[in-house]
């Protein structure tokens, strides 16, 4: 797919490969470092996010001055310099008409500049610095108590960046609250593990709502997310976690909405989630729960909704000649 | 293959067609040619917050089309018999709350529901009634408005880029444009929920080493092609390709394919068109799908009404209360509206073939989940389901309403291209009192 058999192509690998040379370019292409300033003295006049109604619209809906924008501008294939729109369009000769900046109106990108860009693709495009190792690390002693004592204030910039990398989806729950963070797993879920939910752990003070559902996450990593002291929302449906896991919940004690179905809690974990005194809403359809283990809850907490199954309420009145009032 | 006139009506259609030509003769393989939609330009549209905390985040629209009788489903007047006819009438969940006897089921999820009883249309005849149903403006020969599955794209975006975030089941294509907005903020319709998203896997016949090889030596062939003519349309085509294939690897292309489903799950649906489209549905909402609309037709009931409307009935109750059930025990329903909406309902006397003519004046449309109150009734008819007594909900307010439990800015203006002002709901406001 990658055959570079135009003379063009050639003619500007070699010019590439020279320069990667010439500025040693055999370190780590950073986002911030390099390509943020490359994008806004060559792209963002144009391609600039609104802040207000009045501003002008970024150029062909595409703003490149954010990772956001960036990554759903579709420009970019982490990897392949040569199948990214973004590459491609600054690379192409001085009178090609789809030129980037357009070769009547801007200096076009240096050899170095698409060199840098070229490069940054090819590592794989990512917008935080590599590892998250500039991210410092995550405190041993962390846990839910002092997450919840230290201020939201704005989300770490660079925190999410990496979280998008490792493939979470990361927003405001509303536009009124933009400091209280929601982490999902989106088409990512299936290939996610302990590893990247504990980095969830950067932005700690900040996550309300997380969607850990169908992803890999084990009891283990839920001593992670058990750290995560703001938690209001936890789904963790079609998970292999079970009671042990529910343990490393017990300090959560801001949960009111609580997704359990498909995964392995018994009447073991009721103790726990009884303890949830916000708890507005659990799931537990597909679990072993039984119903002692619902009536306990119940007891437990009598204005909460504790769903198991609807399906046989459903099915309950298929037969009957006059349903009459039902019994719930 | 699709209907063909799907997108006649736009300038993209010689562009897809070709798309689907060369991607069937040189692939061994074609690709749904709405996807085009999604590639058309590079605008695309990110996620943007809802204006409030715990909005929900998809709508599933049960389109009920040719005008479903109100006095046989939602709003019975069991004291005027007159009226009614054979139609029984049965208790809900609900203490108060009575609907038709033909749909039991959904009666014993009536605590998940609000009625509107108040719907009030100005439009007789099917298409029109369609037409303002669901973009909230009346139809004019000078412009297309968008579907309201087109306002949410436009005023929310796609939760997950990878796959469409609108998707019409089962109704008219009419049911899913973007009109003035454009293709991409259009829908995908799909003809039968069955078939998921036709022609999206390779062929059998083309084995995967193959299938690459022909991909790399269409590239090889394309790269020349590019290079000799460097024009936006071919990029395009290319694009549709990349789109195309990253649909065909994805894991979010599993939400299409029923067969996934138990068949016990596929039974509490129901085993026909409808029942199926709503199973879809809930599958693509599990992929943070955004809107996803389901239609059923048979409504229009001139003739035979009792016997026609029972029928539809079952295949509804079955449904609808099958979707709620499935939507609350996996959680989903909190975030999840179900909207269930029809062009107008039908007249209380009982014409000379036993059936029901149209009558905008008064009818029941009906919302469950996405925040919104469950065993509540908004508006009332007057004993003889004649008249909106209080609780007038135009089709506008409907859509407004559906905008608000999306925490969509529902007053936000979108201009089109001649740059006339319009709004989610016709400039009409939700109707708060049905949230909890």
């Amino acid at each position: 797919m990658m055959l570079n058999i135009s003379f063009r192509n050639l003619s500007i690998s070699f010019t590439v490969l020279m320069f990667l040379q010439l500025i040693g370019l055999g370190q780590d292409v950073d986002y911030k470092k390099h390509i943020a300033p490359i994008m806004a003295s060559k792209c963002n006049s144009c391609h600039t996010a609104k802040k207000k109604e009045s501003d002008k619209k970024p150029k062909a809906g595409l703003v490149l001055n954010t990772p956001t924008g960036i990554r759903s501008g579709r420009v970019l294939e982490p990897g392949d310099a040569s199948n990214s729109e973004l590459y491609i369009r600054v690379s192409l000769p001085k009178n090609a008409d789809d030129l980037m900046p357009p070769p009547d109106d801007g200096s076009p990108l240096s050899t170095k500049e698409v060199a840098l860009i070229k490069k940054w693709i090819d590592d794989g495009a990512k917008f935080s610095s590599g590892s998250g190792g500039s991210l410092g690390k995550i405190p041993a002693d962390l846990d839910a108590r002092k997450v919840k004592s230290m201020p939201a204030r704005e989300p770490n910039a660079d925190a999410i960046a990496y979280l998008e990398d490792l493939g979470a989806t990361i927003n405001p729950v509303s536009a009124t609250l933009p400091e209280y963070l929601s982490v999902e797993w989106i088409s990512t879920y299936y290939k996610i593990t302990d590893k990247e939910i504990e980095q969830i752990l950067h932005i700690a003070a900040n996550v309300v709502e997380a969607d850990l559902s169908r992803t890999k996450v084990t009891n283990e990593g839920l001593k992670h997310v058990g750290k995560l002291g703001r938690l209001t929302h936890l789904n963790l449906n079609r998970t292999e976690i079970g009671d042990k896991g529910i343990e490393a919940l017990a300090d959560l004690q801001s949960l009111e909405w609580l997704n359990l179905y498909g995964t392995k809690v018994t009447d073991a974990s009721m103790p726990i989630i009884a303890k949830y005194r916000d708890l507005k809403a659990v799931y537990l359809w597909n679990t072993a729960v039984t119903s002692n283990g619902l009536s306990t809850l119940r007891k437990a907490l009598p204005e909460a909704k504790i769903v198991r199954d609807t399906d046989d309420r459903a099915g309950r009145f298929d037969n009957l000649d006059d349903p009459g009032k039902f019994d719930f | 293959m699709p209907d063909k006139t799907i997108f006649n009506k736009s300038d993209e259609v010689s562009r897809r067609q070709f798309m689907i030509g060369a991607a069937k003769n040189c692939l061994g393989v074609s690709v749904l040619p709405m996807l085009g939609a999604t590639v058309a330009t590079n605008d695309t549209f990110a996620a943007a917050p809802p204006m409030r905390r715990g909005a929900a985040k998809s709508v599933i629209f049960l389109n009920m089309s040719g005008g479903m009788s109100h006095l046989d489903t939602f709003d019975p007047k069991p004291q005027n018999q007159e009226v009614q006819g054979p139609t029984p009438v049965i208790n809900t969940s609900v203490d108060g709350i009575q609907i038709s006897g033909f749909l039991p089921k959904t009666a014993a999820m009536m605590n998940y529901i609000t009625l509107f009883r108040g719907m009030r249309t100005n439009q007789g005849a099917h298409e029109q009634g369609q037409y303002l149903l669901h973009r909230s403006y009346p139809m004019r020969g000078t412009i297309v408005h968008p579907a309201l599955g087109a306002w949410v794209m436009r005023l929310s975006g796609r939760r997950n880029t990878t796959i469409p975030g609108f998707v019409s089941v089962g109704g008219s294509a009419e049911n899913a444009t973007g009109g003035f907005m454009g293709a991409k903020y259009g829908g995908v319709p799909l003809g039968n929920a069955n078939d998921g998203l036709k022609d999206s896997k390779r062929a059998h016949s083309v084995s995967e080493p193959d299938f690459n090889r022909r991909l790399e030596l269409a590239d090889k062939m394309n790269t020349t092609f590019h290079g000799k003519f460097k024009q936006k349309q071919i990029k395009t085509y290319h694009g549709l390709y990349d789109e195309a294939i990253k649909l065909m690897t994805s894991e979010d292309l599993k939400a299409f394919d029923l067969n996934h489903e138990d068949i016990k799950i596929r039974d509490l649906y129901g085993q026909n068109g409808f029942g199926q489209g709503c199973l879809l549905a809930r599958r693509l909402v599990e992929h943070q799908v955004r809107f996803i609309e389901v239609s059923m037709g048979g409504w229009d009931t001139h003739n035979d009404n009792f016997v026609s409307v029972e029928s539809k009935c079952q295949i509804l109750d079955t449904a609808l209360a099958g979707l709620i059930s499935d939507l609350e025990r996996r959680g989903l329903l909190d975030s999840t509206l179900v909207a269930l909406g029809t062009e107008f309902g039908r007249t209380p006397e009982i014409n000379d073939n036993t059936g029901r003519d149209h009558f905008p004046r008064a009818f029941t449309c009906l919302m469950a989940g996405g925040g919104v109150k469950g065993g509540f009734v908004h508006g009332e008819t007057d004993r003889k389901a004649h008249t909106v007594k209080e609780g007038i909900v135009t089709p506008g307010m409907f859509n407004a309403t559906i905008g608000h439990a999306l925490g969509l800015p529902t007053e936000k203006v979108v201009n089109s291209p001649s740059g006339r002002p319009f709004t989610i709901g016709d400039e009409a406001k939700p109707v708060k009192e049905v949230f909890a």
